[in-house]
C-alpha cells in the first residue's frame, strides 16, 4: 500500500526521551499476525531497506541528534547494516604502527540485555525507573546507519562548557561542514518518498538544540516547502528558581520565534503546568501516578499523546488524509501555536457504555501538557483523535436500552457519530475535526508503570484495586488552537520580560545575540499573544 | 570584548606564575600526545568508542576535537589547529608540536627569572626573520602535473601508506587539472569526493563527470543510455496538498476530488512539456533523454516519463546542479515553460550501478568536464572516513602550491636552515631580547627532531649531522627516514607547502606568546579564548 511518507526529527536529550518512547510504542503496536493487519500505517514513519546481505530492514525514517556521551552502548551506526567483508581492514597504513586507543564498553541496561537476548516479552520485571539513565537504555528499535548524529563540540551534563544557548545551536548549523552532512541525509530521506507530506520535528526549547533545531527546521521550510509539525519540549521536572532557568525561558522564546515563522504549525510540549515558573507543579492524570523527576516517565506521556493526535493522517481507513490539512485546520490567522491534549487512558469505566460516559463527563474531557495553557472547550479549532473505543461498548441494544434511550445521542450508530455530537454539544463555537480508530494502544514493555491499580488490562476504570497489569487502552488526544494559547504567550512573554537586557547574560552576545533581535522576539511573543485573543464572540 | 566574569572567578586571583605553569604543561600533554603521528613513520591512531565505533587518524586537527580538550590551554592550541586546518588543510600536527616547544624552551629562562614580555619580543623578531627564510626557500612550480605531482605525493604519504598514497596522487592531480580553467582561482566544490561502501581503497578512482547517490525510482526507465541530452531542472513533478485549504470548508469529498484532480493536471502539463521537447530533439534518432531534477518527482510523473523511455532522477543534491552544469553544459532551469535545446547539457554515457540498498548514477564522457567525481571506495564506513580525509588534504595541497606558485623543501630542510639563521642572527640582537631569538631557534627543531624519532633515529646525532651536511652544501638538507642520513629535498620530491609552513609559523608565535603572557591576557579578558 502506499504511504504519504513523514520524516522525523529529534534534536536533544529529552526530545530523544520522547521520541524513543514514542518508536516503542510503534512497535508494541506492530501487527504481525496477517488476518489482522493494524489500522495503522506504519509506512508513513518507517522505510522499508536492504542490507548489502540482502535482508530486509523496516526503520523509522528518523534524524536524531544529540551530544556526545548520551549514546552508551549504541553505535552511531547502529548494528543492523554490517559492514561487508573484506581482505582489507585498517590497511591504509601499516599495520605495525596502528596505536589503539579504546573506551571501555559502557553497560547495557537489563532491559537492553534482555531484548538482546530475544528473551520476548518475559515474565521478567525490570526496574526501568533506576536502570533508565539515557534513552537508550529502553530504546527498542534499531536504527538505520543516517539516523543518529552527534554534536561532537559539546559533551552532555558538562557544566564546564554547556550547550546552553540558542545561538550555540544556530552556530554548529552555520557551520558548513557539519549541516551539509546532516542535509545530505535529509536529502538522501527524502529522495526515497513517493509522496512524502512533511516532517515532524521534536526538540528541545530550553538549550542549544533550540537553535540547531530551528535552524533545521528553516532549512526544510526553504528546501522543501512542505508541511512542518513541530514539538518544542520542556522537560517539567522540579527545579530551584536560578539565572540558568532563566536561560531556559530566554532559549525558548527565541526558538518559538523562530519555529513560528518556519513551522506550518508547532504544539510546546510539558509535563509540568507552567513550563517556566518556578514553584511549577505536574499536570495530574485521575488515574495514572507519575514521577515528574524522570524524563523517563514525563517523556512517556508526551509521546503517548503525539502518537496519538498524529493518527489521523497515519491511518489506513483515510490514505488521503495528510498533515497539511491538519495544519490548515489549525494554522489561520497567525495562530501557528496548538495546544496538546492527552485523556489517558480515556475513562472507559467498567461495564459502562460511552454514551453514558458522555453523559457523566463534568469539566474538561482531556488535560492539557502544553506549557502555561489551559484548554478551554469553547471557542477551538481543534482535531482530536480518539482510539480504542470499541462500538460494543457505545450503547445497549434496543430491548435493554432503558434510560440510554432518552438520550438524543441514542440514535449514534458509531463512536464517531456520537464522540460528534458530544463535542457539538459540549465545545461551544467549535470546528472540530474528529478522527475514531478501533485498536486500542497496546502497552508492553517499556513503557512505565504509571497506570493506577484501579486501571483493567483492557484499560476499564474500575472504582476499586483490581491489581492487573494493563495492556491496552483507550486514549484521546487533541490539538487544539484557542484562547488558552494567549496565556501561554503572555506568560512566557512576562517571564523573558524578566531579562531585559541581554547584555547580562555574556553567552548569547559572544554568541551573536543582539539586543534588537531580543526586543524583536519579545514583541513577537506579544503579536502571537494579541492574535489568539477573541474579541469577537 | 571583556568578559572577565566568563572565567573562573579562582583563575582571576590565581598568581601568574601559576596559571604559566599550568599553561605550559598543559601544552606539553597534547605535544606528548601528537608527537608520535608526525610524518609518513608516524603512528596511526585507532579510536575505539565503547559503542565499537571506529575513528582512524593521525591527523592532529581531528585528534584534537576526538579527544574532547576541556582545559582552556588546550582548548586555545585547538582552535590554533583548527585555524590552521581551516586556512591550508594542512601542518595541524607541526603546530601543536611547535606551539609546545616554544613554551618548553621558554620554561628555561622563565624558571631562570627572565621575564616573559622580553622573550615574546625575541619570539617577534625571530618570526620575521624565518619568514625570511621561508621566502628564499621558495621553489617556484608551474601548475603542470610534473610540478604538482611530487607535493601531492608528500602530503598523501603521511596519510596512507606508499603504494596507496601513489594511486591518490594521481587522482588528486588529475582531478585538479581537469577542472582547473585557465588562471581562474581553483574551486574545489567541483572536485565532489563521492563515498562507495565496496572493495578496496585501492579500487578509488577519477570519474570525468558526475556521480549521484541516487538513481530513477521507477521500474521501467531505462538504466543505461548513450549519447544522452541532460535537462538539469529545479521544478516540482510532484503533486503537493497545499495547507491553503482547511479541511473544514470541504462539505463533500466530491469537491474536494475536483480540486485535486485540478491540481493535477497542472503537474502533468509540466511533465508533458518535457516530453514534448525529447520527441522534437531525441525521436527517430540515437538520442536519448535523462531529467534530473532538484525538487520531487511523483509515481505518477514518473510513470509518464518511463513511458517515453526518458531516465528522471529526483531531489539531486543543490551542489550537483552546477556541478552537472559545469561537467555537461547547459542551464540548470527553473520553468519548463520555454525549454530550447540549447538548456540541455550532453553527456555519452548515463548509467545506474546498484550496491545494496543505494543506487548511484554515473555521468560520463562529458566533452569538457569542468566539474569531475572522485569515487572513494572502502570496505567500511571508517575506512571511507579516512581516505576522505586523505584525499581532502591531497587536494587542498595541489589547490596551494598552485595558489602559492611555489613550494618549500620539506623532510624538516626549512626547519633546520631556519634555525641555523636564526642562531647566526642572535648575533645581531642587542640585550636580553636575544634570548627570545635562541630559544625560537631551538623551539623549530622540534620538527626534524621527531621525524627522526619517529623513523627510530637519535635526534641529536640527526641533528649535528643535518646542521654539518647543510653548512658543506651551503643549501637546505632535510631527513632521509630510511637511512637517517641527510638529503636534498628537491632530489627526493619533499615538497610542503609554502602557505602551510607561514601560516605555522605566524599563528605558533602568536599563540605561543599569548600563552606566555597569561596573567595580561587576564587582563585584557579572555572571551575569545572561550568557544
Ligand atoms: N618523505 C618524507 N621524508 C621526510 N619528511 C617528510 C616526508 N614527507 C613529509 N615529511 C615531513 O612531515 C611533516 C608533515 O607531517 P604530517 O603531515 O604528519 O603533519 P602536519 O602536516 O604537521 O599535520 P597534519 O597533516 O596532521 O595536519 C612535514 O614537516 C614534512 O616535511
Ligand atoms: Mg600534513
Amino acid at each position: 500500500m502506499t504511504a504519504r511518507e513523514i520524516l522525523s526529527f529529534q534534536f536533544g536529550h529529552y526530545s530523544n526521551f520522547i521520541g524513543t518512547h514514542w518508536w516503542n510504542i510503534q512497535e508494541s503496536n506492530f501487527s504481525y499476525d496477517q488476518d489482522h493487519p493494524s489500522d495503522i500505517n506504519h509506512d508513513v514513519l518507517y522505510r522499508q531497506g536492504e542490507t548489502q546481505r540482502k535482508e530486509v530492514t523496516f526503520t523509522p525514517r528518523l534524524l536524531a541528534v544529540d551530544l556526545k556521551g548520551t549514546l552508551g552502548y549504541l553505535s552511531e551506526q547502529g548494528n543492523l547494516y554490517e559492514e561487508c567483508d573484506s581482505e582489507e581492514s585498517n590497511s591504509l597504513w601499516e599495520n605495525k604502527d596502528l596505536e589503539v586507543v579504546t573506551e571501555p564498553a559502557p553497560a547495557k541496561s537489563p532491559f537492553i540485555q534482555s531484548l538482546e537476548a530475544n528473551a520476548g516479552e518475559s515474565a521478567r520485571k525490570f526496574d526501568l525507573e533506576s536502570e533508565v539513565n539515557s534513552w537508550v537504555d529502553y530504546l527498542v528499535p534499531r536504527f538505520h546507519p543516517r539516523t543518529i548524529n552527534i554534536l561532537k563540540q559539546y559533551k552532555h551534563a558538562c557544566t564546564s562548557q554547556p550547550f546552553d544557548i540558542f545561538n550555540y545551536g544556530l552556530n554548529i548549523w552555520k557551520n558548513a561542514q557539519y549541516s551539509e552532512d546532516f542535509c545530505d541525509k535529509i536529502r538522501s530521506y527524502v529522495e526515497e518518498c513517493d509522496m512524502m507530506q512533511g516532517f515532524h520535528v521534536i526538540l528541545d526549547s530550553t538549550d542549544g538544540f533550540a537553535g540547531f533545531g530551528a535552524a533545521c527546521i528553516q532549512y526544510l521550510r526553504d528546501e522543501y516547502g512542505k508541511s512542518i509539525l513541530s514539538f518544542p519540549a520542556i522537560d517539567g521536572k522540579s527545579s530551584e528558581p536560578s539565572a540558568a532557568n532563566l536561560i531556559k525561558v530566554v532559549n525558548t522564546a527565541l526558538c518559538w520565534q523562530s519555529i513560528g515563522e518556519h513551522s506550518s504549525l508547532f504544539s510546546p510540549l510539558c509535563a509540568g503546568t507552567s513550563g517556566w515558573l518556578p514553584s511549577d507543579v505536574p499536570r495530574e492524570f485521575a488515574n495514572l501516578t507519575y514521577n515528574r523527576d524522570l524524563k523517563y516517565h514525563s517523556s512517556a506521556l508526551l509521546a503517548t499523546a503525539l502518537d496519538t493526535v498524529t493518527l489521523r493522517y497515519r491511518n489506513k481507513a483515510y490514505p488521503a488524509s495528510a498533515l497539511s490539512d491538519l495544519c490548515a485546520d489549525l494554522n489561520k490567522l497567525g495562530r501557528k501555536a496548538a495546544a496538546i491534549s492527552l485523556s489517558l487512558p480515556f475513562p472507559m469505566t467498567v461495564k459502562r457504555d460511552l454514551i453514558d460516559i458522555l453523559d457523566d463527563f463534568d469539566g474538561s474531557p482531556w488535560t492539557s501538557l502544553t506549557p502555561s495553557c489551559e484548554i478551554t472547550t469553547d471557542k477551538n479549532m481543534q482535531s482530536i483523535v480518539l482510539r480504542g473505543v470499541l462500538e460494543e461498548r457505545l450503547k445497549r441494544p434496543l430491548h435493554d436500552a432503558r434510560k440510554q434511550m432518552a438520550k438524543p445521542a441514542y440514535r449514534c450508530s458509531t463512536v464517531h457519530e456520537m464522540m460528534t455530537m458530544y463535542l457539538a454539544y459540549s465545545c461551544h463555537a467549535s470546528a472540530t475535526h474528529l478522527t475514531v480508530i478501533n485498536e486500542p494502544l497496546k502497552i508492553k514493555n517499556p513503557f512505565p508503570k504509571i497506570f493506577n491499580n484501579n486501571v483493567h488490562a483492557n484499560g476499564d476504570i474500575a472504582a476499586w484495586p483490581v491489581g492487573e497489569d494493563v495492556k491496552s487502552v483507550p486514549v484521546m488526544a487533541g490539538l487544539h488552537s484557542g484562547e488558552g494559547l494567549s496565556k501561554m504567550f503572555s506568560s512566557l512573554h512576562d517571564q523573558a520580560m524578566k531579562v531585559k537586557s541581554i547584555k547580562k547574560f555574556h553567552a548569547f552576545q559572544d554568541s551573536g545575540l543582539e539586543q534588537d533581535e531580543y526586543a524583536e522576539c519579545l514583541n513577537y511573543l506579544l503579536d502571537c499573544k494579541e492574535a489568539y485573543e477573541d474579541h469577537y464572540v | 570584548m571583556a568578559a572577565i566574569s566568563l572565567l573562573n572567578p579562582k583563575a582571576e586571583f590565581a598568581r601568574a606564575a601559576q596559571a604559566l605553569a599550568v599553561n605550559i604543561s598543559a601544552a606539553k600533554g597534547i605535544q606528548d600526545v601528537m608527537k608520535t603521528n608526525l610524518g609518513p613513520k608516524g603512528t596511526m591512531k585507532m579510536l575505539v568508542s565503547g559503542a565499537g565505533d571506529i575513528k582512524i587518524t593521525k591527523d592532529g586537527n581531528v585528534l584534537l576535537h576526538e579527544m574532547q580538550i576541556q582545559h582552556p590551554t588546550a582548548s586555545l592550541i585547538a582552535r590554533a589547529s583548527t585555524a590552521q586546518d581551516d586556512m591550508t588543510g594542512d601542518g595541524t600536527t607541526s603546530t601543536v608540536l611547535v606551539i609546545g616547544e616554544l613554551l618548553k624552551q621558554a620554561d628555561l629562562y622563565i624558571s631562570e627569572g627572565l621575564h616573559p614580555r622580553v622573550l615574546t619580543e625575541g619570539f617577534d623578531l625571530a618570526r620575521a626573520k624565518t619568514i625570511e627564510v621561508l621566502d628564499s626557500l621558495k621553489i617556484p612550480i608551474e601548475p603542470t602535473k610534473e610540478g604538482l605531482l611530487d607535493v601531492a605525493k608528500t602530503s598523501l604519504r603521511t596519510k596512507v601508506h606508499p603504494s596507496l598514497a601513489d594511486k591518490l596522487t594521481d587522482v588528486c592531480v588529475e582531478a585538479i587539472l581537469t577542472i582547473k580553467q585557465g588562471d581562474q582561482q581553483i574551486d574545489l566544490h567541483m572536485v565532489e569526493l563521492m563515498e562507495m561502501q565496496h572493495r578496496t581503497a585501492a579500487d578509488t578512482s577519477l570519474i570525468r563527470g558526475i556521480v549521484m547517490d541516487h538513481g530513477s525510482r521507477h521500474p521501467d526507465m531505462p538504466k543505461r543510455l548513450e549519447n544522452a541530452y541532460i535537462l538539469t531542472c529545479n521544478v516540482s513533478l510532484e503533486y503537493e496538498k497545499s495547507e491553503v485549504n482547511s479541511g473544514f470548508f470541504y462539505k463533500t469529498a466530491e469537491e474536494r476530488e475536483k480540486l485535486v484532480a485540478a491540481e493535477r493536471e497542472f503537474i502533468d502539463n509540466r511533465v508533458k512539456k518535457i516530453i514534448e521537447l525529447k520527441k522534437k530533439l531525441c525521436d527517430g534518432t540515437d538520442k536519448s533523454f535523462v531529467v534530473i531534477n532538484q525538487k520531487g518527482i511523483d509515481p505518477p510523473s514518473l510513470d509518464m516519463l518511463a513511458k517515453e523511455n526518458i531516465m528522471g532522477l529526483r531531489r539531486a543534491k543543490r551542489r550537483n546542479m552546477e556541478r552537472l552544469a559545469l561537467a555537461c553544459g547547459g542551464v540548470a532551469m527553473n520553468s519548463v515553460d520555454d525549454l530550447q535545446e540549447e538548456h540541455l547539457g550532453w553527456a555519452g554515457l548515463v548509467y545506474e550501478h546498484v550496491l545494496g540498498e543505494t543506487k548511484y548514477t554515473f555521468v560520463e564522457d562529458c566533452k569538457k568536464p569542468n566539474s569531475v567525481t572522485i569515487l572513494l571506495k572502502g570496505p567500511n564506513k571508517y575506512t571511507l572516513v579516512q581516505l576522505k580525509d586523505a584525499v581532502r588534504d591531497g587536494l587542498r595541497a595541489i589547490k596551494n602550491a598552485i595558489d602559492d606558485r611555489a613550494v618549500v623543501p620539506g623532510a624538516g630542510a626549512f626547519e633546520v636552515a631556519a634555525s641555523q639563521a636564526l642562531q647566526r642572527f642572535k648575533e645581531e640582537v642587542k640585550g636580553k631580547l636575544r634570548l627570545g631569538v635562541q630559544a625560537y631557534a631551538e623551539a623549530l627543531l622540534i620538527i626534524p627532531k621527531t621525524l627522526a624519532i619517529n623513523s627510530g633515529f637519535d635526534s641529536q646525532d640527526t641533528i649535528v649531522k643535518l646542521f654539518e651536511e647543510s653548512t658543506a652544501l651551503g643549501e637546505a638538507v632535510g631527513l632521509d627516514l630510511s637511512s637517517g642520513e641527510a638529503l636534498k629535498p628537491a632530489d627526493a620530491g619533499i615538497f610542503d607547502n609554502y602557505v602551510v609552513k607561514k601560516q605555522i609559523i605566524n599563528s605558533c608565535t602568536v599563540i605561543a606568546s599569548n600563552l606566555l603572557l597569561v596573567d595580561e591576557i587576564m587582563r585584557a579578558g579572555m572571551s575569545s579564548l572561550k568557544g
